[in-house]
């Protein structure tokens, strides 16, 4: 980890309102999380370590970085039981002699499900409460603000005081009214081990909806239910991965073993269908079929 | 319930005697043939018999090369004249407002098909314009209301990643249903055996949007091969009283040299061989042979006890074509599963053919057409099984 490019006593300063923890929770590419506690709530407080243009008038005309941007537009637009929000906005705080931009998010201390998987906590009662989560979480992304996150999985799944399961991370989130992000190659930015089978293709806008949510959420499920990637294990090489993955799902037999119901083994499997068109045509159908909604 | 009666134009008691049929649903009209007022009566007695009614705007008639026309849709305010792949949305909107009016004018509530243009392939410069005539028509009418249009031509289903491509985008489509189209070569009745795995990528495709994605599928002059979009899940299908209203070939909206010709012979819908044989050689043939027994029925053996075929009427045989195929689309429908609905047809399709193996053995010359088209249903059955994991 990078040290950070200004002093804590300055950030502890600038935001005397927070009690914050000297060690860093966290580093990313554009920013650092500190656990902090204000108002005897534990939250985590972010800050971008590319500090803020001298001249900048007002947080309206900032222009920041795509990612950064579109994970507090994210944050902002959505209200989900299951997505994380903002508990408050971005600021700019003076920290030495430069300006950084600032927001505090809540703080969940159940860890990751990556951890929970780890930790042999894989089985019926993670996989259904992790399938009804990001369910209801893709449902609210899609229909309050048209956002795919487009990176669900374990890693970015956070598990509350009551062990409810909160998606993170919005920075590679698609929102269908913004330019698409892309990489050198023109293909849709992604998580490999954890990418439906059109992301990885080129010029496949047209088909990256809220269905390529509901591939991930199928591989993140299996994996809480099961404890291991339907399609991913050690040694596996690029080409054989991607064949797996396009020539269709795995079977319900795993998931049941894992004690999942047939119902939502099923449905698991049709989340994991090679092409959106055989998942949901609507989040609402997903959550029928998983009994919510 | 599940058959429509494709109506071209006649008297309206013929939907009648359609609507006493235990599978018949419905009716879809044609504005090419009727003028408002003909189908405004037609229409009132078709809400009398309680059947669904549906009209086809026929708009596909206009993106034809050589143009296509349809003699009534002026009078009805559908005559589009041309339609081009680059049409603007205020033309779209103009020509789904039209046939929303007419809808209106005929006093339809329910669900109204859209106009869409002919597709020769899934990738086509029609594509997007297709996609646009719907959107447009579920934003004016209500997604609710609007049963999408995908007429093609049945080369278009040869390349399934391309159909599979295709079902990415359509299944975005906020709309009640779909009615199906598929153009087939003009030529003699019954239509020609279907070639390679065009029928099978079809039954995927109806498989896609009717079960998966739970849309209304209505494969619209679908006949006998209906009762395989039946199977893997289509809500209707369509066939009609003559031959130009039991296959969709857009040729006949097209300028034609033909002269006419002789009335086409009357056939007997054999249903234990799933296809209409000519009643006054084919079908005497069989009776007269030794196959009695398994190809007739009772009732047909009955029917057929004090008369001869060549006493079958063109007529009769209308009525009694579409009362045999609502009773076989019934029986599919009331199975439920698609599983069990699968395997039902198979098994009536692997009874067919084997009578009709026994009839070439036996010395009974019936064309091999027949037997040709039982047959590649029969394999685009199994290949659609597997392909699925059924």
């Amino acid at each position: 980890m990078s040290p950070a490019p200004f002093a804590f006593e300055a950030l502890e300063a600038a935001l005397p309102e927070y009690e914050i923890r000297d060690v860093p929770l966290g580093q990313g590419a554009d920013k650092i999380a500190y656990k902090a506690n204000k108002d005897a709530r534990d939250v985590v407080v972010k800050v971008l370590t590319e500090p803020m243009p001298e001249d900048l008038d007002s947080l309206d005309t900032l222009e920041l970085p795509d990612r950064i941007g579109r994970e507090l537009a994210g944050m902002s637009n959505v209200q989900s039981p299951h997505v994380v929000s903002l508990l408050e906005k971005p600021s700019i705080a003076r920290l030495g002699n430069r300006s950084y931009l600032w927001y505090v998010e809540p703080y969940y201390p159940g860890g990751t499900l990556e951890e929970a998987i780890e930790k042999s906590q894989a089985g019926a009662r993670l996989g259904q409460t992790v399938l009804a989560a990001m369910l209801r979480a893709i449902d609210d992304m899609w229909n309050q603000a048209r956002i795919v996150h487009r990176d669900i999985k374990p890693g970015n799944i956070v598990l509350d005081n009551d062990q409810n399961p909160i998606l993170l991370d919005l920075g590679i989130a698609f929102h269908s009214e913004l330019t698409e992000l892309t990489d050198a190659m023109g293909v849709s930015p992604r998580t490999p081990r954890y990418a439906a089978p059109e992301q990885f293709e080129l010029r496949r806008l047209a088909t990256i909806d809220f269905r390529t949510d509901l591939f991930l959420t199928g591989l993140v499920a299996y994996e809480a239910y099961t404890g291991r990637h339907p399609y991913f294990e050690v040694g596996i090489d690029t080409a054989t991965y991607l064949n797996r993955l396009a020539s269709g799902a795995p079977g319900v037999d795993d998931l049941l073993r894992a004690g999942c119901s047939e119902r939502h083994a099923r449905l698991v499997v049709r989340l994991l269908a090679g092409r959106p068109s055989g998942r949901f045509r609507t989040v609402a159908l997903a959550r029928r079929m998983a009994g919510e909604g | 319930m599940s058959l429509y009666v494709q109506h071209g134009y006649g008297k309206a008691n013929k939907i009648s005697e359609a609507a006493r049929y235990p599978g018949t649903v419905g009716v879809i009209l044609s504005p090419g043939d009727e003028d408002e007022q003909s189908l405004s009566m037609t229409i009132g007695r078709a809400l009398q018999d309680d059947l669904r009614v549906l009209i086809d705007p026929q708009t596909y008639v206009y993106g034809l090369s050589p143009g296509g026309s349809a003699r009534k849709h002026a009078q009805n305010g559908i005559d589009f004249g041309s339609i081009h792949w680059s049409d603007d949305l205020r033309t779209i909107e103009r020509r789904v407002s039209a046939v929303g009016n007419l809808g209106d004018r005929l006093g339809i509530s329910g669900k109204m098909i859209a106009p869409s243009g002919l597709q020769y392939s899934f990738a086509d410069v029609w594509t997007p314009l297709a996609f646009q005539y719907a959107r447009t028509a579920a934003d004016m009418w209500g997604p609710d209301r609007t049963i999408a249009t995908i007429a093609i031509d049945e080369g278009a289903l040869d390349d399934w990643s391309r159909v599979a491509d295709w079902l990415d985008v359509a299944t975005t489509l906020d709309v009640a249903g779909f009615y199906l189209l598929v153009a087939r070569q003009r030529g003699t009745y019954p239509a020609a055996p279907w070639s390679g795995a065009r029928l099978s990528n079809l039954l995927k495709l109806i498989y896609s949007l009717a079960i998966v994605n739970e849309y209304e599928v209505i494969w619209g002059y679908s006949d006998i091969e209906g009762l395989l979009g039946l199977a893997v899940g289509a809500q209707g299908i369509a066939a009609g009283w003559h031959n130009t209203l039991r296959s969709f070939t857009p040729a006949k909206w097209q300028p034609s040299l033909s002269q006419g010709g002789r009335p086409p012979a009357a056939r007997y819908f054999l249903s234990n061989l799933l296809s209409p044989l000519r009643a006054e050689d084919e079908v005497s043939l069989l009776y007269r042979s030794r196959l009695r027994e398994e190809v007739f029925t009772p009732v047909d053996r009955e029917r057929f006890s004090a008369r001869e075929f060549d006493s079958w009427t063109r007529p009769e045989a209308q009525s009694h074509h579409l009362a045999v195929l609502s009773e076989h689309a019934i029986r599919i429908v009331r199975l439920g599963a698609i599983n069990d609905r699968v395997a039902y047809l198979r098994g009536l399709l692997s009874n067919a053919s084997h009578l009709f193996a026994t009839a070439k053995t036996a010395g009974i010359a019936l064309p091999g057409l027949y037997q040709a088209r039982v047959e590649s249903f029969a394999e685009s059955l199994d290949s659609f099984v597997r392909e699925e994991y059924l």
